[in-house]
Order: structure tokens, then C-alpha cells, then sequence
């Protein structure tokens, strides 16, 4: 699934990061975008991004994490520019691309770009652990929660109907019990006292169980007490709160439930589903 | 033929009386336990679950060699599973590796992630490139190639109907297509002059493709000339033959291969007409 269309609203008009003499795109008011000329490629990375997306979150926080900065090209996925292709083959975002040995670097897919910053930024804190077994468990996690449960919060996402919804919900709940047993120690992060790319890989959708609550009346993280726990702590940090960046004068949260209004379609109430 | 006999096992020997420890490899026949709670001990050096002709187990044999790394194994009969196997694997697939590191059990699986750990754990030549570009490349090769042809592999296999097979077929070709494109311009292995975790990784259903020729008689790589000169190089590769380790008896390994497939396949059916279109 790739994002959902945000027609209904003004997209940022500034970025917290970058280079001063990268190209901003920006979209002024409700026009189309004007995207321009397209950008000049340097060494210098380029991250096709915009503020909603999930899966380009994962990016930004492992980014965050990395206290490292990258240039961004804000892409309006319904007012892709014309030669976007050439920056993100499969007309994606996350998409990263700079020159390598005069050479461009196509780069795509949430879970490599998260090993790619974890690589490439070298001067901050590694996101994987110092044991190759706990790296292989942070892989096999990452794997897993990508593989189901992932495309599980888009279903209940796109569940109007009960019996659409409730085999979903049941799946999600299988799948959060399956993640909590798998928190390592006494944390404050997934793997313990450090960030690595668990939380990066889960975080998106954890911390847009909002959206779910909005649309069908039910707390996706209800009966889990560790995973919510590490919800309220991981959003508190200012480097996670930093990477929320809605329109201009627009609420996180507010914003967030109303551009997946076309998937959702309507409203539900499940509320009577929770445990 | 087998691995040499590794040094691993000299410490692991005084708790292994319960195993017969067959020829110079380390492989143990874990029949004579089967109707046994008791699972191989567990100790610091790490400890295989394996099968000779599982693909997933395959990329993991496939790394491991490219490292020039050993490890212990317990070889698992997947119609036959000892009651034992989730301690050692909690979905009781194989492949899966299980060591202690710091007195603590350390359950590992998925192909994929075992594939970096043998990276990551051993010492040994590199399995991936070394510039986060490249790196970034080799695990979207990966991710592609295990989310889509892998799949259509098995449903070609499965299939018994001639139209349903041609629409699988003409995905797989998209996917080889694709999967030419990114092979290293000068080669011969996938990201360049030494082979790595993308030829591990995507090795094991390529290497297989004489299973597709015997039960429905198409080649997949026609029309794949460098794809075909990859495999031609790679299987050659004297690290990669020596993972082919079917049982006694039972012919070449592709003999063998094919016939293990036989649940999958059922009959022969001749679908060459599907590959002409």
C-alpha cells in the first residue's frame, strides 16, 4: 500500500532540515504543485519524502536517531513531477538517490533505507545491536511485523463492515502478543537501552493507532501494556516528536486520520470488539 | 561431498554420546532420537537445524561455505519432525541456529536474517559490498526476488493447469527481466568480482530450476542469457557444489532434487507450449 492521497490538505511550506542550496519543492496553497526544474544530483543524498507516509517515517526516525541531516524533495504522491521515475523507479516514497562514483544510486524500500542510513551515517550511534544474534532478532522482528502486521492495520483500515474487520483485528492482536514477548529487557527501547531498527521498523504504525481509533472506534494497542508503554515513552523523545510534521497549523493527529479518509471510506464503531 | 570435519566440534563432543556422528561432516542423524524429548544440547558454538534439500536451508549452506565457516547440525526430517524441534526452532521450520551468548539461549530463523548472521558472525571474506549504495541494492535485489519469483517457483510447480501456468510463467519472466538488469555490469556474480548474499540468497530456486524442466518441461531462464551465464559460473563454483549433499543412493543431486519435488509436482506435464508463447 503506498500512501494516502492528502488532496484535502496544504502541505508544509517549510522543511526542518537540509542544505541551503538544495531545490526546495514546495506547494503554495491548493494549486497543483509546481515542482520545477528537476534536481541537479550530487553525492550529497536526496530523500524523496512527505510528511504522512509510513513508511517514509521509518526513515526519518532512523534518521533522527542518527542525529543526521538529509536534503528532501517533498513529493506529492497524487502530483508525482514528471521525472520523478528517475528518482524512485517504482514512483514510491521513501526514495533515496545521489551520485556514487559518478554514479546514481537508485535506492528504494522502507526496510533497506533503514539499514542504508544505519550505514551511511557513520558519525551517529549504530541502530543495530553489538551481538550478531540480537541483530538476527531485530531482523526477524523487523521481518515479521512488516510481513503481517503491517498489511493487518491496512485491512482494519479498510474494514466498514464487521466481518470484514473482525478477522483482522483478531490477526493484529496475535501479532502484537507475538511483539511483546519479544522486548528485550527492561528496555526503555525495543531492544533495551538503545534505539535501533525495531523501533524504527514498528513505530510508524504504533504511533497511528490513533487513526484506527478514529475510524472504528477501537485502541489497537488495548491489552498490551508493555507495547503501549513503549509507545508513551518512544513519541515523548524530542527527536521522534520532531519528526511529526503536519501542515502548517494543522494538528498531528487531525490531519493524520483525515488523509486516510480514502481508504477508510466511512466510519465504524467496533468498539464492543475490544477485549 | 562433506565438509571437512571442523575444529567446532571437538568441544561439543563429550555431551554428544546420545549421537551418532556420521562420516567426516558434522552432520547428526537425529532419527534415533526422534520418539526423544531430548534436543541436541545447546552450548556456545552454534548448533544448525538442517535438511539437504530445503532451498531456504540451502541459502544458509550457501553463505556459510562463501565464508568459509562451518557449523554444527542436526539434520531434520521435515515428514518426521522430533517433538523436540520448537525449542530449537519456535515455527519448527528449518532453517534455524540456536547457541547461547552470555548463558542465555538464542533462538534464530528466517533464511534471510540467518543469511547476515553468518555474515556477521564469522570471520571470513565479506558477503556484502562495502558502500551503503551497494549494500542498499543487494537487499532490495533480495527483497524483490524473495517477495515475488520465490513464490511463483513453487505455484509453477504446483500448478496442473496450462493457462494458470503460462500466467505464472510470464510474472516470472518479468521478475527475471528485472532481476537481469541489476546483475553487476562486469560480474560474474551479482554485485560484482566475488560472490556474496545476493547469489545466496536467489542460488537456491535458480540452481533448482531442473525441477521445473523434469515436471513441466520448461526451462525458466530461456531467454535469460546472463541469468544463465551467472548460474553456469556459479554453480561451478567448487564452494557452492560442495552444498549439494543429497543421501547416498539417490543419483546427482539434480536426480535427487527433482524427485524430492515429487508432492509438489505429482506428474510430469509437458507445459513447453506455455514457454513458446
Amino acid at each position: 500500500p503506498h500512501c494516502a492521497p492528502h488532496w484535502a490538505l496544504t502541505p508544509p511550506r517549510h522543511h526542518r532540515s537540509t542544505s541551503v542550496n538544495r531545490p526546495y519543492i514546495e506547494h503554495i496553497g491548493m494549486a497543483l504543485p509546481e515542482y520545477g526544474e528537476k534536481p541537479q544530483l550530487t553525492s550529497e543524498p536526496l530523500l524523496c519524502w512527505n510528511w504522512l507516509c509510513p513508511y517514509v517515517h521509518r526513515v526519518t526516525l532512523a534518521l533522527a536517531h542518527k542525529k543526521a541531516h538529509i536534503a528532501e524533495l517533498n513529493i506529492q504522491l497524487p502530483h508525482k513531477p514528471t521525472w520523478f521515475a528517475e528518482f524512485s523507479p517504482l514512483g514510491k516514497v521513501p526514495a533515496v538517490t545521489y551520485l556514487e562514483d559518478g554514479e546514481q544510486a537508485v535506492l528504494y524500500e522502507s526496510m533497506a533505507l533503514m539499514d542504508w542510513v544505519n550505514n551511511y551515517y557513520t558519525d551517529g550511534p549504530s541502530l543495530l545491536p553489538s551481538s550478531a544474534a540480537k541483530t538476527c532478532l531485530v531482523r526477524i522482528i523487523s521481518s515479521r511485523f512488516d510481513s503481517i502486521a503491517v498489511p493487518t492495520w491496512y485491512k482494519m483500515l479498510r474494514g466498514v463492515k464487521e466481518e470484514d474487520f473482525s478477522p483482522s483485528f483478531k490477526t493484529w492482536h496475535a501479532e502484537l502478543t507475538w511483539l511483546e514477548g519479544q522486548m528485550q529487557g527492561t528496555g526503555p527501547y525495543f531492544m533495551g537501552a538503545a534505539p535501533t531498527l525495531v523501533d524504527t521498523c514498528i513505530a510508524p504504525w504504533l504511533l497511528r493507532v490513533f487513526v484506527i481509533q478514529h475510524w472504528r472506534g477501537v485502541d489497537l494497542l488495548a491489552g498490551h501494556a508493555k507495547l503501549q508503554a513503549w509507545v508513551n515513552f518512544y513519541k515523548a523523545l524530542p527527536e521522534v516528536a520532531a519528526t511529526y510534521r503536519p501542515p502548517a497549523g494543522e494538528p498531528w493527529e487531525g490531519a493524520m486520520s483525515k488523509v486516510f479518509a480514502p481508504i477508510a471510506i466511512e466510519s465504524s464503531n467496533f468498539s464492543k470488539m475490544q477485549a | 561431498s562433506h565438509s571437512q570435519a571442523s575444529h567446532n566440534f571437538r568441544t561439543r563432543s563429550s555431551h554428544l554420546s546420545a549421537w551418532r556422528i556420521v562420516s567426516k561432516g558434522l552432520t547428526l542423524r537425529a532419527t534415533s532420537m526422534a520418539n526423544t524429548d531430548a534436543h541436541p544440547h545447546v552450548s556456545e558454538a552454534p548448533l544448525m537445524c538442517y535438511n539437504w534439500l530445503c532451498p531456504y536451508v540451502h541459502r544458509v549452506s550457501l553463505a556459510l561455505t562463501l565464508k568459509k565457516a562451518q557449523i554444527a547440525e542436526v539434520a531434520i526430517d521435515l515428514s518426521n519432525k522430533p517433538a523436540w524441534l520448537p525449542q530449537l526452532s519456535p515455527l519448527g521450520k528449518v532453517p534455524a541456529i540456536t547457541y547461547l551468548e552470555n548463558g542465555e539461549q538464542q533462538v534464530l530463523y528466517e533464511s534471510l536474517a540467518l543469511m547476515s548472521w553468518v555474515d556477521e558472525y564469522y570471520k571470513g571474506p565479506a558477503l556484502m559490498p562495502e558502500s551503503p549504495a551497494k549494500r542498499a541494492l543487494a537487499r532490495i535485489i533480495i527483497a524483490r526476488f524473495d517477495g515475488t519469483a520465490v513464490t511463483k517457483w513453487y505455484q509453477m510447480l504446483r500448478s496442473d493447469k496450462i493457462e494458470e501456468f503460462s500466467e505464472l510463467l510470464k510474472v516470472w519472466h518479468t521478475e527475471m527481466e528485472w532481476l537481469e538488469k541489476h546483475l553487476d555490469s562486469k560480474g560474474p556474480f551479482f554485485m560484482g568480482a566475488t560472490p556474496g548474499l545476493v547469489d545466496a540468497a536467489v542460488g537456491p530456486w535458480l540452481l533448482r530450476i531442473d525441477v521445473l524442466q523434469h515436471w513441466r518441461a520448461v526451462n525458466l531462464l530461456a531467454g535469460h542469457p546472463k541469468l544463465s551465464a551467472w548460474l553456469a559460473t556459479y554453480r561451478a563454483l567448487p564452494e557452492v557444489t560442495s552444498t549439494f549433499r543429497q543421501p547416498a543412493g539417490q543419483g546427482t543431486w539434480n536426480e535427487a532434487m527433482a524427485q524430492a519435488y515429487k508432492g509438489y509436482g505429482k506428474t510430469q506435464l509437458d507445459f513447453s507450449s506455455a514457454a513458446a508463447k
